[in-house]
């Protein structure tokens, strides 16, 4: 059996087979690389709005809430509760409306999924038992992918040239990030 | 290239066909959350169900969420996810449910009280205003004591939940 040959062939079948696992950790990657600066999942919208009147606990019933969901056009009421004693929190379908009942200030927070990553994202973070099996299966493919490719190519652009000296470079890389950033 | 084509095919049926042993389900003890918060509560372990109203849920992982009481805001429990639960969407927040899993025990005793006061004077020294969260904070750590004091215990068990199942009531 000629080795180089099924080396080939494995690795590029294992690489058309992983084609949309690859998309989905290298999208989500970046997506959740920057976890600080945004959130990944979900498209937040904030929006102040003031109360025409100042309000205390008690005067708080369902009519009142309605009352204030009205004043912004709102009516997809689930339930609302107390965090604090000034604070009111109303749920409504996709999203909440909190009041400082004290000041009469209120904000409005919309929360849809953000398209296309909120699935992946999904993938990403291991949903469930069979995923774990799976994403397992890429992982020793992509060990082997990363094995395999640098026996691709024989000569000078393979492992005797070209390919040794990226591959260091490859490696040393995270070697230095490690031991001098973190 | 015909063998490697039948042998990621036969891969992923390998992967596909191993359905996980189903274990017998243990009995499922429901509590409020009244008891699970209360200081003589005590856990022997198993699987337990709990209701409250969906307080929060974490928009970044989904992974982890508050569950409470509505009429008592101190009455709340934090809800992790399991291998059985991907993630709690965001539109669960203002729902009813019902959680079914296992107790995790975290021990709260006078050493934690303390290093908690520590850092929220230190907090507090950095800020430049006076705040009423400083003293809010305070209050509540010192009631911490209290009941540390006041447990046969040494100490007051908080618990978190890791979910196996919830659905919407």
């Amino acid at each position: 059996m000629n080795l180089y040959k099924l080396n080939r062939t494995l690795h590029r079948d294992l690489g058309y087979f992983f084609i949309g696992m690859t998309l989905i950790y290298a999208i989500s990657g970046i997506a959740i690389n920057h976890i600080k600066d945004w959130n990944p999942n979900y498209i937040i919208r904030k929006e102040a709005f003031q109360l025409n009147e100042i309000l205390s606990h008690n005067q708080i019933d369902q009519q009142k809430v309605s009352e204030i969901l009205r004043s912004i056009n709102v009516d997809s009421y689930k339930s609302h509760y107390f965090p604090k004693s000034n604070i009111l929190k109303i749920f409504i379908d996709g999203g909440s409306v909190t009041c400082e009942l004290n000041t009469g200030y209120c904000e409005i927070e919309t929360i849809k999924r953000r398209p296309l990553f909120y699935h992946l994202n999904k993938m990403h973070y291991n949903p469930g038992i069979i995923w774990t099996y799976f994403s397992d299966f890429y992982c020793v493919a992509l060990a082997f992918l990363a094995i395999s490719g640098l026996f691709i190519i024989k000569g000078k652009n393979g492992l005797k040239w070209r390919g040794a000296i990226l591959g260091i470079i490859g490696v040393i890389i995270p070697i230095l990030i490690l031991l001098l950033y973190l | 290239m015909k063998k490697s084509l039948i042998l990621l095919v036969a891969m992923v049926f390998a992967l596909f066909s191993c359905k996980q042993a189903e274990k017998p389900a243990d009995e499922i003890q429901k509590l409020t959350l009244e008891q699970v918060l209360s200081d003589n509560f005590e856990y022997k372990g198993g699987q337990v169900e709990l209701e409250g109203l969906v307080l929060h849920v974490c928009a970044h992982s989904g992974k982890k969420m508050f569950i409470g009481n509505p009429d008592n805001p101190e009455q709340k429990i934090q809800i992790f996810t399991s291998d059985n639960i991907s993630s709690f969407p965001k539109d669960l927040e203002g729902v009813k449910v019902s959680v079914v899993g296992t107790l995790e025990e975290e021990k709260l005793d006078m050493e934690y009280a303390n290093k908690l006061e520590e850092e929220i004077k230190a907090e507090e020294k950095e800020s430049s205003d006076h705040s009423c969260e400083f003293e809010e904070s305070m209050k509540k750590v010192e009631n911490l004591k209290q009941r540390i004091q006041n447990s046969p215990k040494g100490y007051i068990s908080k618990y978190t939940m890791k979910a196996t199942s919830f659905k919407k009531l």
